[in-house]
């Protein structure tokens, strides 16, 4: 075959011939070759403007100058860069831009100013210049200073924010000498609409944008290339460090955020030199009894007393031993950590699996994809997405069901809007309108819980309209037959009055979706928190499926993933049902394998799940209990019911790097560290399997989590000796034929690696299942699904529903974003979003508190008034423990992926009431 | 045809004709007691002539060799007593106003330019480096034409600068 022949342009610059890259602008040209031009406005990722004229050339026969940045070389051109008229522009561009910085100075906000760098640079000292009037600085917002007195109008930051992350909230107005950066409407900037993504920071070549107080003044004394802590996205990002401290983060080119970050990532750092983290083991004084009270933090004197760490892991170790000898393998639990790195996950399961002795093994993913996984691999052996999010640019249509990513995958949501913009088409079926509504072309607010019915519907009409891709599914499908009898009972007429989405709706988003050359499915907790989350998701991997929409670049399935390490953690084998790999530990030939790795005989039995484990303990069944970085006192559903659990435990290990809700009933305390502090490997929702990198050292005796898990394992008569991350990471990769071509050097040197990367030297693999499915038959299985209801239904005395939500700012539990300074301001307080109409029906004034109460729990907060909200549900976030929403939520649980329903529950709001007391 | 003339408003004239002509023969003469001292060719961009140069056609093409152009052929008609200076500086004051904002030449250029031309002494070589950047750097017409009017008073009116 005939390679296509990479096309070469031969120009002249500066005298010189140079060959260019078709493509490439003579600016791009000229840095290959190193030609220093000066250029301002220009960044690489972002959109050329042309608009600086720093870095205009001289083209033989062309009146006026080209700016290089957006100008295309062709043959023969004779361009020049450095002298005649183009210098003189360049060197007037500089001047006439110094004349109005402060002083015409430097810039007094930044010690890398661009501008500075190419005055210099071009020898232009002063500006013989008058200065314009001076705007006036912005300190409105918590995170970014506003200082557009350095500001010199490249519009960096307008396409930062308008076309990078499209929030669009910065524009330009105004004209001539009046022009301006403004947010919104020329609003405060900490009053606007904006996000606090930072990415015009890290856009502004003078520091008119920067880091508040002053941070970009301050040189690091290191940077650290490392990966966020917070999203299932994973960022890669650059921690700067001074004297032992983070100073400041920024975004790293990576393969699922091309340098972008969201205030979370940017700004939510600081939370590692909050003043309460642990920094000594602690141990419960004797005779302090435990009440289903949450601790107050600062209180902690009142109910631990200090240990050294022998003492504190001696105590650990053999409390949970105790309870192994005398009550068997299976009164021990543990509750690993979606935010702990993969090797931290590969220790604890081994820990549970060959010292407690059994599966009971589980972290959140129970919480949040569980349904999901469970349908993927019943459905198409493997519980990974079939393509990146980034391959939404690829994509012709996007449905997105039951995800908010603007809010809880910001990163991820830039390249859906990025798509959008290029003209993709965005389906967006969510019963709460979410910012994305703006940007979708069908926006499809169903009511919740009706999800089945329609998806169902819309596969009735792909059916009855001849849309299948008959071809795909007789080569890859199995079991049409079945869905198909299954979805004659829901034609969209009888759908539409359920779901409450028109029947031509349905029918229309259905021939849309299976008729484009490329559609993509992405989804989220809306879809999975459900008693039927399971059949939520068969209904979409069906739909994917008789639509042939699955196996190509823009086209798959991806279920976007909450935590950092959610995809790790259960890739680790941090899941009751399956060792790493999703080797079922009930599969003998599986068990042998591992039996004889690691040298020890396993329980056969698969072992109970995150809300299975709290009624064991209820039952009396589980007495012991090791949580590692896990909040269930708070994350749980049904919080009263799991607060009295962790009350009657014999024996709870709790490893944090605060004292969390949950810490508060422990027997011992291990104090951990934080993401910044640790060196590992995550694996974000694309699988990419990336290094994070060590960047400042555990505060106190705080100690790796790593080493904490090898300590507790060594005390329970287990032979181990791992001496550093890379260590277990080489076990891993024996464990993990997916992952078995994956070694650490080539990690360190590249950041990012997509598994499957089975031999070293593969390059991986963003798009899996182009020639079927990792299944016995090798095609994928089509499961029907009926429509059910919740478990709990509004009725007269509870008459509506309750779902609970995330928010930008906040992360899970509040344990980490609530200790965040930037994240703790922006949202200090919890809120319970309702409808307009309903907060009117109830005679409550937004802003005003209500009580809330389910069968389970009540609580107090305040309203905030949400049109986005549908009318008869209550939307809450659950990460503040003075109003903790999963009091209220029910722990009833899908049958297959054992997740609660967080998504529903029927509630009552009455006017009044008062939040409890924040604590920590 | 606006300014100092009897009859201002828009006149259909042949391409070619010359500002004296125009002057005479369209719009009924100069007003009563005021002499021809100069006139903007060709709108506010133009570039600006004195009555010396009241002969030239107006055409396209015609005015380059004198730094002008006809562009929209809004010619303005001052007199002995106006100042060209003060003309000129309040053709600049229209670019700033005028300036979209997305260049720096012309946003930054025009500002700059109106302050310097309001100086009681004219910076002639700043002037002339920054018209120059002006002409050669900005995007559009608006910046590439804006010094016209400088150069114009440097060249023709260079009493008034004294």
């Amino acid at each position: 075959m005939d390679m296509p022949v990479e096309k070469k342009i031969v120009f002249e610059l500066n005298g010189r011939s140079v060959e260019a890259i078709e493509g490439e602008t003579i600016l791009e040209a000229a840095d290959r070759i190193g030609v220093e031009i000066p250029r301002l406005c220009y960044k690489e990722g972002i959109r050329a403007d042309g608009n600086c004229r720093a870095c205009v050339v001289e083209i033989d026969g062309e009146r006026a100058l080209a700016p290089s940045c957006c100008r295309y070389p062709t043959d023969g051109m004779k361009v020049t860069s450095n002298e005649g008229k183009a210098r003189h522009s360049q060197e007037m561009v500089l001047e006439l831009l110094l004349a109005d910085m402060p002083d015409q100075k430097n810039s007094p906000y930044s010690l890398d100013s661009e501008l500075d760098f190419w005055k210099d640079k071009l020898g232009v000292q002063t500006s013989r210049f008058p200065q314009r009037h001076q705007p006036v600085e912005d300190e409105s917002h918590p995170a970014i200073s506003v200082h557009l007195d350095a500001c010199i109008q490249c519009t960096r930051c307008v396409r930062a924010c308008r076309e990078e992350q499209v929030n669009d909230v910065i524009g330009y107005a105004w004209r001539g000498t009046h022009s301006a950066i403004v947010f919104d409407l020329d609003d405060p900037m900490g009053t606007s609409s904006c996000v606090g993504c930072g990415e015009c920071v890290q856009a502004c070549p003078t520091g008119a944008l920067m880091p508040a107080e002053s941070v970009g003044l301050k040189k690091a004394d290191e940077v650290v290339p490392s990966v966020c802590p917070y999203c299932g996205v994973g960022c890669l990002l650059n921690y700067h460090v001074k004297d032992g401290k983070l100073l400041r983060v920024e975004g790293r080119q990576g393969p699922a955020n091309q340098s972008r970050l969201c205030v979370k990532g940017r700004y939510g750092f600081d939370y590692v030199h909050h003043p309460s983290r642990l920094t000594k083991p602690l141990i419960r004084k004797d005779g302090v009894p435990k009440t289903k009270e949450l601790l107050n933090p600062e209180n902690w004197r009142d109910v631990f007393r200090e240990a050294e760490w022998d003492e504190a892991l001696d105590f650990a170790a053999s409390g949970l031993k105790k309870i192994r000898d005398d009550h068997g393998q299976r009164a021990l639990a543990a509750y690993g950590c979606a935010k702990g790195s993969n090797e931290e996950a590969y220790l604890l399961q081994k820990l549970v699996r060959t010292g407690f002795g059994s599966n009971n093994v589980d972290h959140c993913t129970r919480l949040c994809h569980a349904s999901s996984v469970s349908a993927l691999l019943e459905g198409i052996g493997s519980g990974a997405v079939s393509n990146p999010f980034t391959d939404v640019t690829d994509s012709d249509v996007i449905f997105l069901i039951g995800a908010n990513p603007v809010s809880n995958h910001p990163v991820a949501a830039t390249f859906i809007k990025n798509a959008t913009k290029n003209g993709t088409k965005l389906i967006l079926a969510d019963p709460r309108r979410s910012e994305l509504a703006r940007h979708a072309t069908h926006f499809l607010q169903f009511r919740p819980d009706t999800d089945v019915a329609m998806l169902n519907a819309m596969m009735h009409t792909i059916i009855s309209e001849g849309l299948v891709d008959e071809n795909y599914v007789s080569r890859y499908t199995s079991g049409f037959e079945e869905l198909k009898a299954n979805l004659e009972d829901y034609p969209p007429e009888k759908v539409a009055p359920i779901c409450g989405i028109p029947a031509e709706t349905l029918k229309e988003v259905a021939r849309l979706f299976a008729g484009s050359p490329a559609s993509m499915i992405l989804w989220g907790m809306g879809i999975s928190q459900h008693i039927h989350g399971t059949d939520n998701a068969r209904c979409l991997i069906s739909l994917s499926l008789i639509s042939g929409q699955i196996g190509r670049p823009g086209t798959g399935l991806h279920p976007l993933r909450g935590q950092n390490n959610v995809q790790g953690a259960s890739d680790m084998g941090l899941i009751p049902m399956v060792f790493p790999d999703y080797q079922s530990v009930a599969d003998e030939k599986s068990r042998k394998w591992f039996e004889d790795f690691w040298g020890t005989e396993l329980d056969p039995k698969p072992g109970l799940t995150v809300v299975e484990i709290m009624q064991a303990v209820h039952a009396k069944e589980i007495k012991g209990l090791y949580v590692e970085g896990e909040n269930p006192a708070m994350s749980d559903p049904n919080l009263n019911h799991v607060r009295e659990a962790l009350t009657m435990l014999d024996h709870l290990v709790v490893q944090d790097i605060f004292l969390t809700e949950t810490a508060g009933f422990a027997d011992v305390i291990l104090p951990a560290s934080a993401f910044p502090e640790k060196t590992g490997t995550f694996t974000n929702s694309n699988r990419q399997v990336q290094l994070g990198r060590q960047a400042i050292d555990p505060p106190g005796e705080s100690k790796q989590d790593w080493w904490i898990i090898q300590e507790i394992a060594r005390r329970m008569d287990l032979d181990w000796n791992y001496q550093s991350p890379s260590e277990v990471f080489s076990e891993i990769r024996q464990a993990t034929p997916s992952m078995a071509g994956i070694t650490w050097e080539r990690l360190e040197a590249e950041h990012s690696l997509t598994y499957p990367l089975e031999n070293e030297g593969d390059p991986g693999e963003p798009v899996i299942f182009k020639q079927g499915f990792p299944t016995e038959t090798g095609k994928a299985r089509l499961v029907p699904a009926k429509f059910s209801r919740a478990d709990e239904l509004p009725d007269e005395e509870f008459p509506l529903v309750f779902v609970t939500a995330r928010q930008l700012e906040h992360w899970h539990t509040g344990s980490m974003t609530r200790k965040a300074s930037v994240l703790d301001q922006l949202e200090p307080e919890p809120h319970v979003h309702l409808n307009p109409g309903d907060l009117s029906r109830l005679g409550i004034d937004s802003g005003n508190p209500v009580t809330l109460e389910s069968r389970r729990g009540s609580l107090s907060a305040f309203t905030q008034e949400d049109s986005g909200v549908p009318e008869g549900s209550v939307f809450m976030s659950f990460a503040y423990n003075e109003a903790a929403a999963n009091l209220i939520t029910s722990d009833a649980l899908d049958p297959f992926g054992k997740i609660a329903e967080v998504k529903y529950c029927a509630v009552r709001v009455t006017p009044g009431g008062s939040p409890e007391m924040r604590l920590g | 045809m606006s300014g100092r003339v009897k009859k201002p408003g828009v006149h259909l004239a042949p391409a070619g004709i010359t500002v004296k002509e125009l002057i005479e023969e369209y719009c009924g003469g100069m007003l009563e007691g005021h002499e021809f001292y100069g006139y903007f060719p060709g709108g506010a961009s133009g570039g600006i002539l004195p009555a010396s140069l009241g002969d030239v056609p107006l055409d396209f093409d015609t005015l380059q060799e004198h730094g002008c152009f006809i562009g929209s052929a809004a010619v303005i008609i001052f007199s002995d007593q106006d100042s060209a200076k003060d003309l000129a500086i309040n053709a600049m004051r229209f670019f700033e106003h005028e300036s979209c904002g997305q260049c720096t030449p012309c946003r930054v250029g025009t500002g700059k330019a109106a302050i310097l031309m309001e100086q009681p002494k004219w910076d002639k070589d700043l002037l002339e480096e920054l018209s120059k950047a002006m002409e050669d750097a900005s995007i559009c017409g608006l910046g590439q034409a804006a010094p016209n009017p400088i150069r114009s008073v440097i060249n023709y009116f260079p009493q008034e600068l004294d």
